[in-house]
Protein backbone atom coordinates (compact mmCIF):
# COMPACT_ATOMS: atom_id res chain seq x y z
CA UNK A 1 0.00 0.00 0.00
CA UNK A 2 1.28 3.51 -1.14
CA UNK A 3 1.78 6.04 1.63
CA UNK A 4 1.65 9.98 1.68
CA UNK A 5 4.35 12.25 2.73
CA UNK A 6 3.48 13.75 5.88
CA UNK A 7 5.86 16.64 6.26
CA UNK A 8 5.91 18.98 9.31
CA UNK A 9 4.34 22.41 9.09
CA UNK A 10 7.29 24.12 10.21
CA UNK A 11 8.74 22.73 6.95
CA UNK A 12 6.20 24.83 4.78
CA UNK A 13 7.90 27.70 3.91
CA UNK A 14 7.54 28.76 0.30
CA UNK A 15 3.82 27.18 -1.01
CA UNK A 16 2.85 28.20 -4.10
CA UNK A 17 0.24 30.51 -5.05
CA UNK A 18 -3.29 29.47 -6.75
CA UNK A 19 -3.42 29.79 -10.50
CA UNK A 20 -5.94 32.57 -11.32
CA UNK A 21 -8.15 30.45 -12.56
CA UNK A 22 -8.31 27.68 -9.50
CA UNK A 23 -11.93 26.86 -9.57
CA UNK A 24 -12.24 26.66 -12.83
CA UNK A 25 -8.96 24.45 -13.61
CA UNK A 26 -10.20 22.43 -10.51
CA UNK A 27 -13.98 21.95 -12.02
CA UNK A 28 -12.07 20.70 -15.43
CA UNK A 29 -10.06 17.98 -13.40
CA UNK A 30 -13.23 16.87 -11.81
CA UNK A 31 -15.07 16.62 -14.86
CA UNK A 32 -12.42 14.20 -16.44
CA UNK A 33 -12.89 12.17 -13.43
CA UNK A 34 -9.88 10.54 -13.00
CA UNK A 35 -8.78 11.37 -9.33
CA UNK A 36 -8.30 7.88 -7.24
CA UNK A 37 -8.75 5.46 -9.52
CA UNK A 38 -6.70 2.95 -10.55
CA UNK A 39 -3.60 2.59 -12.60
CA UNK A 40 -3.52 2.43 -16.32
CA UNK A 41 -1.54 1.01 -18.70
CA UNK A 42 -1.55 4.12 -21.48
CA UNK A 43 -0.46 6.15 -18.57
CA UNK A 44 2.31 4.02 -17.36
CA UNK A 45 3.37 3.44 -20.59
CA UNK A 46 4.36 7.24 -20.82
CA UNK A 47 5.76 7.23 -17.36
CA UNK A 48 7.76 4.49 -18.37
CA UNK A 49 8.90 6.17 -21.95
CA UNK A 50 9.25 9.50 -19.84
CA UNK A 51 11.75 7.88 -17.49
CA UNK A 52 14.09 6.67 -20.71
CA UNK A 53 14.03 9.67 -22.52
CA UNK A 54 14.67 11.67 -19.99
CA UNK A 55 17.06 9.56 -18.17
CA UNK A 56 15.46 9.83 -14.49
CA UNK A 57 14.40 7.36 -11.68
CA UNK A 58 11.38 9.10 -10.65
CA UNK A 59 9.19 10.12 -13.12
CA UNK A 60 5.40 10.96 -12.53
CA UNK A 61 1.42 11.98 -13.91
CA UNK A 62 0.82 14.54 -11.20
CA UNK A 63 -2.53 15.91 -11.07
CA UNK A 64 -2.96 19.00 -8.49
CA UNK A 65 -6.39 19.37 -6.57
CA UNK A 66 -7.63 21.67 -4.12
CA UNK A 67 -5.35 20.18 -1.06
CA UNK A 68 -3.04 17.30 -3.46
CA UNK A 69 -1.49 16.34 -6.01
CA UNK A 70 -2.29 13.06 -6.87
CA UNK A 71 -0.44 10.48 -9.41
CA UNK A 72 -2.56 8.86 -11.94
CA UNK A 73 1.16 7.10 -12.65
CA UNK A 74 4.55 7.18 -11.48
CA UNK A 75 7.85 5.42 -12.03
CA UNK A 76 10.35 4.92 -9.06
CA UNK A 77 8.01 6.39 -6.54
CA UNK A 78 5.74 4.48 -4.13
CA UNK A 79 3.65 7.39 -2.96
CA UNK A 80 0.08 7.84 -4.19
CA UNK A 81 -0.06 11.30 -3.56
CA UNK A 82 1.77 14.05 -1.13
CA UNK A 83 0.23 17.58 0.08
CA UNK A 84 -0.19 20.16 -2.34
CA UNK A 85 1.77 22.27 0.21
CA UNK A 86 5.25 20.42 -0.88
CA UNK A 87 4.79 20.06 -4.29
CA UNK A 88 6.76 21.32 -6.82
CA UNK A 89 3.75 20.65 -9.70
CA UNK A 90 2.16 23.31 -7.91
CA UNK A 91 4.88 26.00 -9.04
CA UNK A 92 5.08 24.13 -12.52
CA UNK A 93 1.17 24.64 -13.24
CA UNK A 94 1.47 28.46 -12.75
CA UNK A 95 3.41 28.40 -16.27
CA UNK A 96 3.15 26.94 -19.30
CA UNK A 97 6.79 26.54 -19.67
CA UNK A 98 8.76 23.34 -18.21
CA UNK A 99 9.72 24.10 -15.20
CA UNK A 100 13.08 22.98 -14.62
CA UNK A 101 14.97 22.80 -11.00
CA UNK A 102 18.34 21.57 -11.41
CA UNK A 103 19.60 21.51 -7.69
CA UNK A 104 17.22 22.05 -5.62
CA UNK A 105 19.68 23.31 -2.73
CA UNK A 106 20.04 25.88 -5.08
CA UNK A 107 16.27 27.47 -5.20
CA UNK A 108 14.85 28.99 -2.14
CA UNK A 109 11.36 27.68 -2.84
CA UNK A 110 12.42 24.57 -3.11
CA UNK A 111 15.56 24.11 0.02
CA UNK A 112 13.71 23.36 2.79
CA UNK A 113 10.62 21.33 1.31
CA UNK A 114 10.00 17.92 2.90
CA UNK A 115 10.77 16.10 -0.53
CA UNK A 116 14.19 17.23 -0.62
CA UNK A 117 14.94 17.46 2.91
CA UNK A 118 13.82 13.71 3.48
CA UNK A 119 12.53 11.07 1.27
CA UNK A 120 12.44 11.02 -1.72
CA UNK A 121 15.54 13.16 -1.57
CA UNK A 122 14.51 15.69 -4.48
CA UNK A 123 17.49 17.47 -5.77
CA UNK A 124 16.30 17.32 -9.72
CA UNK A 125 13.07 18.47 -10.86
CA UNK A 126 11.76 18.91 -14.60
CA UNK A 127 8.29 19.28 -15.40
CA UNK A 128 5.68 19.96 -18.09
CA UNK A 129 2.32 20.98 -17.22
CA UNK A 130 -0.46 18.49 -18.69
CA UNK A 131 -2.37 21.88 -20.51
CA UNK A 132 -5.97 20.78 -21.27
CA UNK A 133 -6.06 24.39 -22.52
CA UNK A 134 -3.63 27.26 -22.69
CA UNK A 135 -5.17 28.41 -18.95
CA UNK A 136 -6.01 25.09 -17.65
CA UNK A 137 -2.83 23.67 -16.22
CA UNK A 138 -4.04 20.36 -14.59
CA UNK A 139 -0.64 18.89 -13.00
CA UNK A 140 2.40 17.66 -14.81
CA UNK A 141 4.22 15.37 -16.29
CA UNK A 142 7.22 15.39 -14.20
CA UNK A 143 10.97 13.85 -14.08
CA UNK A 144 12.80 13.59 -10.42
CA UNK A 145 16.61 12.76 -9.97
CA UNK A 146 18.26 12.25 -6.39
CA UNK A 147 21.52 14.03 -7.62
CA UNK A 148 21.63 17.46 -9.22
CA UNK A 149 21.84 17.54 -13.12
CA UNK A 150 20.54 19.33 -16.59
CA UNK A 151 17.96 18.81 -18.83
CA UNK A 152 19.31 18.90 -22.67
CA UNK A 153 16.72 20.33 -25.51
CA UNK A 154 16.26 17.33 -27.44
CA UNK A 155 14.94 15.87 -23.55
CA UNK A 156 12.81 18.96 -22.61
CA UNK A 157 10.96 18.88 -26.13
CA UNK A 158 10.29 15.53 -25.74
CA UNK A 159 9.10 15.97 -21.89
CA UNK A 160 6.70 18.45 -23.58
CA UNK A 161 5.39 16.18 -26.31
CA UNK A 162 5.15 13.33 -23.68
CA UNK A 163 2.95 15.79 -21.63
CA UNK A 164 0.87 16.62 -24.80
CA UNK A 165 0.25 12.75 -24.84
CA UNK A 166 -0.87 12.56 -21.71
CA UNK A 167 -3.44 15.28 -21.72
CA UNK A 168 -4.70 13.76 -25.09
CA UNK A 169 -4.77 10.54 -23.34
CA UNK A 170 -7.56 12.38 -20.81
CA UNK A 171 -9.54 13.38 -23.03
CA UNK A 172 -9.50 10.10 -24.71
CA UNK A 173 -10.16 8.33 -21.76
CA UNK A 174 -13.12 10.69 -20.63
CA UNK A 175 -14.25 10.37 -24.63
CA UNK A 176 -14.44 6.59 -24.39
CA UNK A 177 -16.08 6.62 -20.82
CA UNK A 178 -19.06 9.36 -21.92
CA UNK A 179 -19.33 7.38 -24.74
CA UNK A 180 -19.67 3.88 -22.54
CA UNK A 181 -22.14 5.85 -20.33
CA UNK A 182 -24.11 6.94 -23.67
CA UNK A 183 -24.88 3.52 -24.91
CA UNK A 184 -25.41 2.55 -21.70
CA UNK A 185 -28.26 4.75 -21.53
CA UNK A 186 -29.27 4.56 -24.86
CA UNK A 187 -29.40 0.48 -23.92
CA UNK A 188 -31.80 1.26 -21.23
CA UNK A 189 -34.16 3.47 -23.05
CA UNK A 190 -34.34 0.90 -25.91
CA UNK A 191 -35.34 -1.45 -23.08
CA UNK A 192 -37.97 0.83 -21.66
CA UNK A 193 -39.33 2.12 -25.05
CA UNK A 194 -39.61 -1.71 -26.32
CA UNK A 195 -41.67 -1.85 -22.25
CA UNK A 196 -43.63 1.03 -22.73
CA UNK A 197 -44.58 -0.03 -26.42
CA UNK A 198 -45.65 -3.48 -25.55
CA UNK A 199 -47.40 -2.56 -22.71
CA UNK A 200 -49.44 0.23 -24.88
CA UNK A 201 -49.84 -2.62 -27.16
CA UNK A 202 -51.46 -5.12 -24.39
CA UNK A 203 -53.47 -1.93 -23.81
CA UNK A 204 -55.20 -1.58 -27.05
CA UNK A 205 -55.62 -5.28 -27.35
CA UNK A 206 -57.06 -5.17 -23.60
CA UNK A 207 -58.92 -2.50 -24.30
CA UNK A 208 -60.46 -3.28 -27.56
CA UNK A 209 -61.56 -6.45 -26.23
CA UNK A 210 -63.44 -5.65 -22.96
CA UNK A 211 -65.12 -2.34 -25.00
CA UNK A 212 -67.04 -4.97 -27.32
CA UNK A 213 -69.17 -6.86 -24.97
CA UNK A 214 -70.69 -3.76 -23.37
CA UNK A 215 -71.37 -2.27 -26.86
CA UNK A 216 -72.85 -5.80 -27.92
CA UNK A 217 -74.69 -5.89 -25.13
CA UNK A 218 -76.25 -1.78 -26.36
CA UNK A 219 -77.02 -3.48 -30.37
CA UNK A 220 -78.89 -5.95 -28.68
CA UNK A 221 -80.69 -4.40 -25.84
CA UNK A 222 -81.86 -1.77 -29.17
CA UNK A 223 -82.81 -4.65 -31.47
CA UNK A 224 -84.99 -5.92 -28.49
CA UNK A 225 -86.82 -2.88 -27.62
CA UNK A 226 -87.32 -2.15 -31.35
CA UNK A 227 -88.65 -5.56 -32.20
CA UNK A 228 -90.73 -5.62 -28.84
CA UNK A 229 -91.52 -1.97 -28.59
CA UNK A 230 -94.05 -0.95 -31.17
CA UNK A 231 -94.55 2.90 -29.20
CA UNK A 232 -91.06 3.52 -29.67
CA UNK A 233 -89.51 5.94 -31.44
CA UNK A 234 -88.00 3.90 -33.89
CA UNK A 235 -86.02 6.60 -35.78
CA UNK A 236 -83.80 7.29 -32.68
CA UNK A 237 -83.47 3.85 -31.64
CA UNK A 238 -82.18 3.43 -35.21
CA UNK A 239 -79.68 6.02 -35.11
CA UNK A 240 -78.22 4.96 -31.68
CA UNK A 241 -78.32 1.32 -32.77
CA UNK A 242 -76.44 2.52 -35.83
CA UNK A 243 -73.63 4.66 -33.56
CA UNK A 244 -72.88 1.33 -31.39
CA UNK A 245 -72.16 -0.82 -34.32
CA UNK A 246 -69.76 1.60 -35.69
CA UNK A 247 -68.62 1.98 -32.56
CA UNK A 248 -68.06 -2.06 -32.43
CA UNK A 249 -67.05 -2.26 -35.47
CA UNK A 250 -64.06 -0.06 -34.95
CA UNK A 251 -63.04 -1.29 -31.97
CA UNK A 252 -62.92 -4.54 -33.15
CA UNK A 253 -60.93 -3.01 -35.95
CA UNK A 254 -58.27 -2.10 -33.61
CA UNK A 255 -58.70 -5.00 -31.91
CA UNK A 256 -57.67 -6.68 -34.75
CA UNK A 257 -54.83 -4.31 -35.54
CA UNK A 258 -53.51 -4.87 -32.47
CA UNK A 259 -53.04 -8.42 -32.60
CA UNK A 260 -50.71 -8.54 -35.32
CA UNK A 261 -47.73 -9.86 -35.27
CA UNK A 262 -44.47 -11.26 -36.99
CA UNK A 263 -44.17 -15.21 -36.33
CA UNK A 264 -42.48 -16.88 -38.89
CA UNK A 265 -40.13 -15.36 -41.10
CA UNK A 266 -39.63 -17.18 -44.16
CA UNK A 267 -38.64 -16.30 -48.11
CA UNK A 268 -41.87 -17.20 -50.07
CA UNK A 269 -42.67 -16.58 -53.58
CA UNK A 270 -45.05 -13.74 -54.40
CA UNK A 271 -46.77 -16.07 -56.52
CA UNK A 272 -47.68 -18.27 -53.72
CA UNK A 273 -48.91 -15.89 -51.10
CA UNK A 274 -50.89 -14.31 -53.81
CA UNK A 275 -52.70 -17.51 -54.71
CA UNK A 276 -53.93 -18.12 -51.32
CA UNK A 277 -54.77 -13.95 -50.85
CA UNK A 278 -57.05 -14.77 -53.82
CA UNK A 279 -59.39 -17.89 -52.13
CA UNK A 280 -59.00 -15.88 -49.26
CA UNK A 281 -60.20 -12.61 -50.99
CA UNK A 282 -64.05 -12.01 -50.52
CA UNK A 283 -64.49 -10.55 -53.79
CA UNK A 284 -64.28 -11.87 -57.39
CA UNK A 285 -61.94 -9.79 -59.44
CA UNK A 286 -59.17 -11.05 -61.94
CA UNK A 287 -55.79 -10.81 -60.33
CA UNK A 288 -52.93 -11.00 -62.89
CA UNK A 289 -48.87 -10.94 -61.69
CA UNK A 290 -45.86 -9.80 -63.34
CA UNK A 291 -42.43 -10.48 -62.14
CA UNK A 292 -42.39 -13.61 -59.16
CA UNK A 293 -39.80 -12.56 -56.89
CA UNK A 294 -39.19 -13.70 -53.27
CA UNK A 295 -40.01 -11.95 -50.15
CA UNK A 296 -38.79 -12.27 -46.85
CA UNK A 297 -42.33 -12.13 -44.50
CA UNK A 298 -44.80 -14.10 -42.38
CA UNK A 299 -46.66 -15.70 -45.00
CA UNK A 300 -49.72 -15.38 -42.75
CA UNK A 301 -49.51 -11.98 -42.94
CA UNK A 302 -48.86 -11.18 -46.09
CA UNK A 303 -51.54 -13.04 -47.35
CA UNK A 304 -53.85 -10.47 -45.68
CA UNK A 305 -51.93 -7.67 -46.90
CA UNK A 306 -52.78 -8.68 -50.86
CA UNK A 307 -55.89 -9.99 -49.92
CA UNK A 308 -56.76 -6.68 -48.54
CA UNK A 309 -55.37 -5.12 -51.85
CA UNK A 310 -57.55 -7.20 -53.73
CA UNK A 311 -60.55 -6.41 -52.00
CA UNK A 312 -59.86 -3.09 -52.43
CA UNK A 313 -59.36 -2.70 -56.35
CA UNK A 314 -62.24 -4.61 -56.73
CA UNK A 315 -64.07 -1.62 -54.66
CA UNK A 316 -62.67 0.65 -56.15
CA UNK A 317 -61.70 -0.22 -59.68
CA UNK A 318 -62.84 1.23 -62.42
CA UNK A 319 -62.05 -2.12 -64.53
CA UNK A 320 -62.49 -5.50 -63.09
CA UNK A 321 -58.66 -6.29 -63.17
CA UNK A 322 -55.96 -5.81 -60.38
CA UNK A 323 -52.11 -6.05 -61.56
CA UNK A 324 -49.50 -7.15 -59.41
CA UNK A 325 -45.54 -6.80 -60.26
CA UNK A 326 -43.11 -8.13 -58.18
CA UNK A 327 -39.01 -7.35 -58.56
CA UNK A 328 -36.14 -8.22 -55.92
CA UNK A 329 -32.96 -5.87 -55.04
CA UNK A 330 -29.98 -6.83 -52.76
CA UNK A 331 -31.68 -5.45 -49.74
CA UNK A 332 -35.52 -5.45 -50.22
CA UNK A 333 -38.29 -7.04 -52.25
CA UNK A 334 -40.70 -4.41 -53.94
CA UNK A 335 -44.80 -5.24 -55.12
CA UNK A 336 -46.37 -2.95 -57.12
CA UNK A 337 -50.50 -3.34 -57.33
CA UNK A 338 -52.02 -1.31 -59.65
CA UNK A 339 -56.01 -0.99 -61.05
CA UNK A 340 -57.61 1.07 -63.08
CA UNK A 341 -60.17 4.15 -60.98
CA UNK A 342 -62.60 6.26 -62.54
CA UNK A 343 -61.55 9.26 -60.58
CA UNK A 344 -58.73 10.45 -59.04
CA UNK A 345 -58.01 9.29 -55.19
CA UNK A 346 -55.93 11.32 -52.78
CA UNK A 347 -53.14 9.63 -52.16
CA UNK A 348 -51.48 10.72 -48.61
CA UNK A 349 -50.23 9.48 -45.55
CA UNK A 350 -53.95 9.08 -44.51
CA UNK A 351 -55.32 6.87 -46.79
CA UNK A 352 -53.48 4.42 -44.58
CA UNK A 353 -55.09 5.50 -41.14
CA UNK A 354 -57.62 3.05 -39.67
CA UNK A 355 -61.62 3.67 -40.64
CA UNK A 356 -60.73 6.17 -43.82
CA UNK A 357 -63.28 4.85 -46.76
CA UNK A 358 -61.77 5.98 -50.22
CA UNK A 359 -65.93 6.84 -51.43
CA UNK A 360 -68.67 6.05 -49.75
CA UNK A 361 -69.60 3.59 -52.18
CA UNK A 362 -69.01 -0.26 -52.14
CA UNK A 363 -68.24 -1.78 -48.70
CA UNK A 364 -66.13 -2.90 -45.89
CA UNK A 365 -65.47 -0.33 -43.20
CA UNK A 366 -61.97 1.09 -43.97
CA UNK A 367 -59.69 -0.82 -42.52
CA UNK A 368 -58.19 -2.78 -45.44
CA UNK A 369 -55.21 -0.01 -46.08
CA UNK A 370 -54.41 0.53 -42.41
CA UNK A 371 -53.99 -3.36 -42.33
CA UNK A 372 -51.45 -3.58 -45.07
CA UNK A 373 -49.78 -0.54 -43.71
CA UNK A 374 -49.38 -2.11 -40.07
CA UNK A 375 -48.37 -5.48 -41.36
CA UNK A 376 -45.73 -3.59 -43.62
CA UNK A 377 -44.63 -2.02 -40.67
CA UNK A 378 -44.07 -5.04 -38.37
CA UNK A 379 -41.89 -6.32 -41.15
CA UNK A 380 -40.09 -3.34 -41.25
CA UNK A 381 -40.86 -1.97 -44.75
CA UNK A 382 -42.94 0.73 -46.52
CA UNK A 383 -46.03 1.48 -48.00
CA UNK A 384 -46.91 4.52 -50.40
CA UNK A 385 -49.41 4.96 -52.98
CA UNK A 386 -49.78 6.84 -55.94
CA UNK A 387 -52.41 7.79 -58.48
CA UNK A 388 -51.97 9.03 -61.78
CA UNK A 389 -53.86 9.14 -64.91
CA UNK A 390 -56.39 7.31 -63.94
CA UNK A 391 -54.41 4.11 -62.27
CA UNK A 392 -54.07 4.27 -58.24
CA UNK A 393 -50.84 2.03 -57.49
CA UNK A 394 -50.00 0.50 -53.88
CA UNK A 395 -46.27 0.09 -53.44
CA UNK A 396 -45.06 -2.21 -50.88
CA UNK A 397 -40.93 -2.40 -50.06
CA UNK A 398 -40.11 -5.62 -48.02
CA UNK A 399 -36.53 -5.65 -46.89
CA UNK A 400 -34.47 -8.76 -47.11
CA UNK A 401 -33.67 -9.72 -43.24
CA UNK A 402 -35.41 -10.34 -39.79
CA UNK A 403 -39.10 -8.77 -38.96
CA UNK A 404 -38.24 -7.08 -35.70
CA UNK B 1 -80.97 -30.50 -33.95
CA UNK B 2 -81.94 -31.30 -30.15
CA UNK B 3 -85.61 -32.76 -29.58
CA UNK B 4 -86.29 -31.13 -26.09
CA UNK B 5 -89.06 -32.41 -24.20
CA UNK B 6 -91.65 -29.55 -23.66
CA UNK B 7 -92.40 -30.22 -19.61
CA UNK B 8 -88.78 -29.73 -18.90
CA UNK B 9 -86.63 -26.56 -17.83
CA UNK B 10 -84.33 -24.91 -20.17
CA UNK B 11 -81.11 -23.53 -17.66
CA UNK B 12 -79.13 -20.83 -18.48
CA UNK B 13 -76.24 -20.23 -16.42
CA UNK B 14 -74.52 -16.79 -17.17
CA UNK B 15 -73.19 -13.57 -14.79
CA UNK B 16 -73.95 -11.05 -17.39
CA UNK B 17 -77.32 -9.72 -16.23
CA UNK B 18 -77.91 -8.21 -20.14
CA UNK B 19 -76.91 -11.89 -21.21
CA UNK B 20 -79.47 -13.40 -19.44
CA UNK B 21 -82.16 -11.10 -20.36
CA UNK B 22 -81.13 -11.89 -24.19
CA UNK B 23 -81.54 -15.23 -23.88
CA UNK B 24 -84.85 -14.87 -22.08
CA UNK B 25 -86.11 -12.45 -25.06
CA UNK B 26 -84.86 -15.22 -27.72
CA UNK B 27 -86.27 -18.37 -25.86
CA UNK B 28 -89.67 -16.54 -25.42
CA UNK B 29 -89.96 -16.17 -28.89
CA UNK B 30 -88.47 -19.23 -30.43
CA UNK B 31 -91.32 -21.36 -30.35
CA UNK B 32 -90.33 -23.25 -27.68
CA UNK B 33 -92.60 -24.36 -24.95
CA UNK B 34 -89.79 -25.01 -22.63
CA UNK B 35 -89.96 -23.22 -18.70
CA UNK B 36 -86.35 -20.94 -18.72
CA UNK B 37 -84.75 -20.65 -15.76
CA UNK B 38 -81.56 -18.36 -15.43
CA UNK B 39 -78.92 -18.53 -12.70
CA UNK B 40 -76.38 -15.85 -12.13
CA UNK B 41 -73.66 -18.39 -10.80
CA UNK B 42 -72.62 -21.54 -9.98
CA UNK B 43 -73.38 -21.90 -6.43
CA UNK B 44 -77.18 -21.27 -7.56
CA UNK B 45 -77.31 -23.60 -10.45
CA UNK B 46 -75.69 -26.13 -8.22
CA UNK B 47 -78.00 -25.64 -5.55
CA UNK B 48 -80.84 -25.90 -8.32
CA UNK B 49 -79.45 -29.31 -9.08
CA UNK B 50 -78.89 -30.64 -5.80
CA UNK B 51 -82.59 -30.32 -5.91
CA UNK B 52 -82.98 -32.42 -8.88
CA UNK B 53 -80.92 -34.95 -7.94
CA UNK B 54 -83.00 -35.71 -4.79
CA UNK B 55 -86.28 -35.71 -7.10
CA UNK B 56 -87.34 -31.88 -5.98
CA UNK B 57 -87.53 -30.35 -9.22
CA UNK B 58 -87.83 -31.58 -12.50
CA UNK B 59 -84.75 -32.62 -14.48
CA UNK B 60 -83.64 -29.92 -17.08
CA UNK B 61 -83.91 -30.26 -20.86
CA UNK B 62 -80.59 -28.51 -21.50
CA UNK B 63 -78.23 -26.34 -19.75
CA UNK B 64 -76.45 -23.34 -21.29
CA UNK B 65 -73.15 -22.72 -19.84
CA UNK B 66 -71.00 -19.35 -20.40
CA UNK B 67 -67.32 -20.27 -19.89
CA UNK B 68 -65.84 -16.83 -18.47
CA UNK B 69 -67.54 -16.38 -14.79
CA UNK B 70 -65.75 -15.33 -11.63
CA UNK B 71 -65.21 -18.44 -8.72
CA UNK B 72 -66.90 -20.83 -10.17
CA UNK B 73 -66.72 -21.10 -14.23
CA UNK B 74 -68.42 -22.83 -16.56
CA UNK B 75 -66.23 -25.35 -17.31
CA UNK B 76 -66.13 -25.97 -13.20
CA UNK B 77 -69.65 -26.40 -13.72
CA UNK B 78 -69.56 -29.17 -16.51
CA UNK B 79 -66.61 -30.91 -14.82
CA UNK B 80 -68.23 -31.15 -11.35
CA UNK B 81 -72.10 -32.36 -13.53
CA UNK B 82 -70.12 -34.47 -15.43
CA UNK B 83 -68.60 -36.31 -12.24
CA UNK B 84 -72.00 -37.33 -10.93
CA UNK B 85 -73.18 -40.43 -12.88
CA UNK B 86 -77.01 -38.81 -12.52
CA UNK B 87 -76.10 -35.97 -14.99
CA UNK B 88 -74.41 -37.98 -17.40
CA UNK B 89 -77.08 -37.77 -20.01
CA UNK B 90 -78.14 -34.21 -19.24
CA UNK B 91 -77.57 -31.88 -22.42
CA UNK B 92 -75.13 -29.78 -21.66
CA UNK B 93 -74.31 -26.43 -24.31
CA UNK B 94 -70.71 -24.54 -23.47
CA UNK B 95 -71.24 -20.85 -25.16
CA UNK B 96 -67.36 -19.97 -26.47
CA UNK B 97 -66.83 -16.67 -25.86
CA UNK B 98 -65.78 -16.13 -29.53
CA UNK B 99 -65.46 -18.36 -32.36
CA UNK B 100 -61.76 -18.60 -32.25
CA UNK B 101 -61.37 -19.98 -29.07
CA UNK B 102 -59.46 -22.83 -29.96
CA UNK B 103 -58.47 -23.94 -26.04
CA UNK B 104 -61.80 -23.24 -25.11
CA UNK B 105 -63.03 -25.96 -27.82
CA UNK B 106 -60.80 -28.48 -26.72
CA UNK B 107 -61.84 -28.14 -23.11
CA UNK B 108 -64.95 -28.01 -23.51
CA UNK B 109 -64.99 -31.56 -25.55
CA UNK B 110 -62.58 -32.99 -23.13
CA UNK B 111 -64.52 -31.98 -20.47
CA UNK B 112 -67.82 -33.98 -22.15
CA UNK B 113 -69.56 -30.76 -23.64
CA UNK B 114 -72.54 -32.42 -25.43
CA UNK B 115 -71.84 -29.37 -27.90
CA UNK B 116 -70.05 -25.81 -28.06
CA UNK B 117 -71.80 -22.65 -29.70
CA UNK B 118 -70.09 -19.38 -30.80
CA UNK B 119 -71.79 -16.78 -28.21
CA UNK B 120 -74.01 -14.99 -31.32
CA UNK B 121 -72.67 -11.41 -32.28
CA UNK B 122 -76.10 -9.96 -32.68
CA UNK B 123 -79.41 -10.82 -31.64
CA UNK B 124 -80.88 -12.15 -35.02
CA UNK B 125 -77.59 -14.48 -34.91
CA UNK B 126 -78.80 -15.77 -31.46
CA UNK B 127 -82.66 -16.20 -32.85
CA UNK B 128 -80.91 -18.35 -35.48
CA UNK B 129 -79.07 -20.17 -34.03
CA UNK B 130 -81.93 -21.69 -31.70
CA UNK B 131 -84.07 -21.98 -34.61
CA UNK B 132 -81.56 -24.20 -36.35
CA UNK B 133 -80.67 -26.07 -32.79
CA UNK B 134 -83.75 -26.82 -30.95
CA UNK B 135 -87.21 -27.90 -30.93
CA UNK B 136 -89.96 -29.31 -29.60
Amino acid sequence: MATAYKPSRETLLMEAPKPANENQRLKALRELDILDTPPEESFDRITRLTASIVDAPIVLVSLVDEDRQWFKSTVGLDATETPREVAFCAHAILNTRVMVVPDTLEDGRFVDNALVTGAPDIRFYAGAPLMLSHDVRLGTLCAIDTKPRELDPDQETALRDLAAIVVDELRLRRLVKTQAATNSLLKKQTVKLAQANQSLQQFAYMASHDLRGPLKTIINMADIVMLSSEGADQESLQYMRDAAVNLEQMVSGYYRLSRFECTEMKDHLVSKVLNDAKNAASKDIEVQLVGDASMHCDATLMLQVFANLINNASNYASENVVLFESESTDTETVVRVRNSVASPVATDKELFAPFRRMTTEGDGMGLGLAIVDRVIQLHEGAVSASCDNGCFCVELRIPNGDCK
Amino acid sequence: MFVLPPDRPILVVDDNAADRHMMNYVFRHSGLENELMLFESGALVFAYMAEVAAGNQPFPALMFLDINMPCVSGFDILRQLRADPAFAALPIIVMLSSSDAHDDKIQAEALGASKYLAKPSGLNDFISLVEDNFKN
